[in-house]
């Protein structure tokens, strides 16, 4: 029982020391000059993410739950079961 | 560019230096700034192929294809074409055990005759939808897009359009945006009829097809927060007023043991207002060069159906022309405040002495929901321009007061994509 709750308490520690180290830079502002946003420029950072993919997702979620929408307006409507 | 305001012709000069260093790191319209006469021969190009499949009910095969590129040096055009089939079954609404379930015409051509049993019906239908988006650059730091498409199913019609502008600041830290979408929507089962509202099965008079109008307005901002993270926050508002019923739904009316005594059509209010909040974070690891993606999504409904969606993505780079990126997303909804599972009435009751509710529905898609979608994909590079992705994942879905405790789906995509400039 011991044990548990050390190897438990240890790993809410780890976690938690990972989610803050993760975290912390996340949340420091700075001025980026024009010449710093190579990193921002690259496809993987692009926040509007893979068109197929946001297209794909989009399709599953509005036909198998109740709300749907956040990213854009419109979209297309469909009648999907 | 800031520095790009300077007068003297010193510091012209290294501005039109910072601008071509800048445009290098920023990629490919960075240099269609630098380089404008290739400015027409920039054209991307998806291509797309979906398989989603739910054992118990649905097969569905997508086939995507989108172009984006520019007209002229302010001016860039998008295409996208969608082309879905869907076969199998969906929950009718009814209890699983029915006995009585005799919905007719659900979607499209193929309809298989006489609806189904088991609290399922049979269906089959196909479905194309076109979008086209124009963009313009007004003046420097301000763009508008316009937008419209239009989606074409056996029993389902949607036509809508949208206008958004986006202002950069003058440092290119953070934009903001206004959009508004207006979409109207025709509502049938098959042969262009509705059924009356909340009428028994069997004896209900049908209408003409239902028509649906939507509004809505969304409000953005993004925001470089430091070299190695950009986020963004929109806010959104949508009503849309008219046909919101699913014709092919329907109801059990029941006893508490679950002993039907017959079923009838749903009924849907008029109005919906909803209201959500977006948010995402991109970031890239220092230590590992890894690229984190979460996001967040309140939305509010009048209809009390008020759900939280959290997504994350894990971008990992394992060579230099592949990477792999997990993908989690978790949703919880609260139940629509009409949904129920079954009309519930005193055992012994006939039906013309049964109360009705003014608004009802048995749609699993309304009740309490939580979900779970797992799944990875994995990006190879097959030049500097162009990658083949596949990705996987499992979407579950747990019910709670449903006739369906819990169902599940996979999917399988395919993405060719390829930039041409």
């Amino acid at each position: 029982m011991h044990y548990l709750l050390v190897r438990t308490f240890l790993l809410v520690w780890l976690l938690g020391l990972s989610a803050c180290s993760i975290i912390e830079p996340m949340t420091n502002f700075e001025t980026v000059k024009p010449w710093q946003k190579g990193i921002l420029a690259k496809e993987e950072m692009a926040l509007e993410g893979d068109p197929i993919d946001a297209y794909v997702n989009d399709h599953i979620y509005f036909s198998k739950e109740g709300s749907t929408g956040g990213t854009s307006v419109g979209g297309g409507g469909c009648g999907c079961n | 560019m800031a520095v790009t305001n300077n007068k003297s012709k010193t510091h012209s000069n290294i501005s039109k230096q910072l601008g071509v260093a800048a445009s290098s790191l920023l990629g490919t319209c960075a240099t269609q700034a630098a380089e404008p006469d290739n400015l027409y021969n920039n054209w991307d190009i998806d291509v797309g192929y979906l398989y989603y499949e739910e054992p118990e009910y649905i097969a569905v095969d997508t086939y995507m294809a989108m172009i984006k590129g520019n007209l002229s040096d302010k001016d860039t055009i998008k295409l996208g074409v969608v082309f879905d089939t869907l076969s199998g079954a969906t929950p009718s609404g009814a209890l699983p055990d029915s006995e009585f379930v005799s919905v007719s015409g659900v979607s499209g051509g193929g309809v298989s005759g006489g609806g189904g049993s088991g609290g399922k019906v049979a269906f089959d239908d196909t479905r194309l939808a076109v979008d086209v988006q124009w963009g313009r650059e007004l003046k420097r730091l301000l763009r508008t897009k316009v937008s419209a498409y239009m989606s074409v199913e056996g029993d389902y019609t949607a036509v809508g359009g949208s206008l958004g502008i986006e202002q950069d600041s003058k440092d290119k830290a953070y934009t903001l945006s206004a959009a508004i979408g207006l979409a109207t929507d025709k509502v049938s089962k098959s042969d262009e009829s509705t059924p009356e509202p909340l009428a028994e099965l069997g004896n209900e008079d049908t209408y003409g097809a239902g028509h649906k109008n939507t509004a809505d307005v969304m409000f953005g901002a993004t925001r470089v927060i430091n070299r190695r993270t950009q986020a963004m926050l929109n806010l959104s508002y949508s009503l849309s007023l008219g046909y919101h019923t699913d014709p092919y739904k329907i109801i059990s009316v029941a006893d508490n043991t679950d002993s039907e005594l017959t079923q009838v059509t749903e009924h849907r209010p008029d109005t919906r207002e909803r209201f959500i909040v977006y948010s995402k974070i991109m970031h890239e690891l220092p230590s590992s060069g890894h690229h984190l993606g979460l996001s967040y999504r309140y939305h509010m409904d009048s209809w009390q159906l008020n759900s939280h969606t959290i997504e994350t993505t894990y971008n990992l780079k394992l060579e230099s022309n592949n990477s792999i990126e997990p993908f989690l997303r978790l949703y919880h909804q609260q139940a629509a405040d009409f949904y129920t599972r079954t009309i519930l009435i005193d055992p012994g009751v006939v039906f013309s002495d049964v109360t009705l509710p003014e608004h009802a529905s048995a749609d699993v898609r309304l009740s309490e929901m939580q979900s779970t979608t797992l799944g990875a994909k994995y990006i190879y590079k097959t030049s500097a321009k162009g990658s083949i992705d596949t990705r996987i994942g499992y979407y579950h879905r747990n019910y709670t007061n449903a006739n369906i405790n819990d169902d599940g789906a996979y999917f399988v995509q395919l993405d060719f994509s390829k930039a041409f400039n």
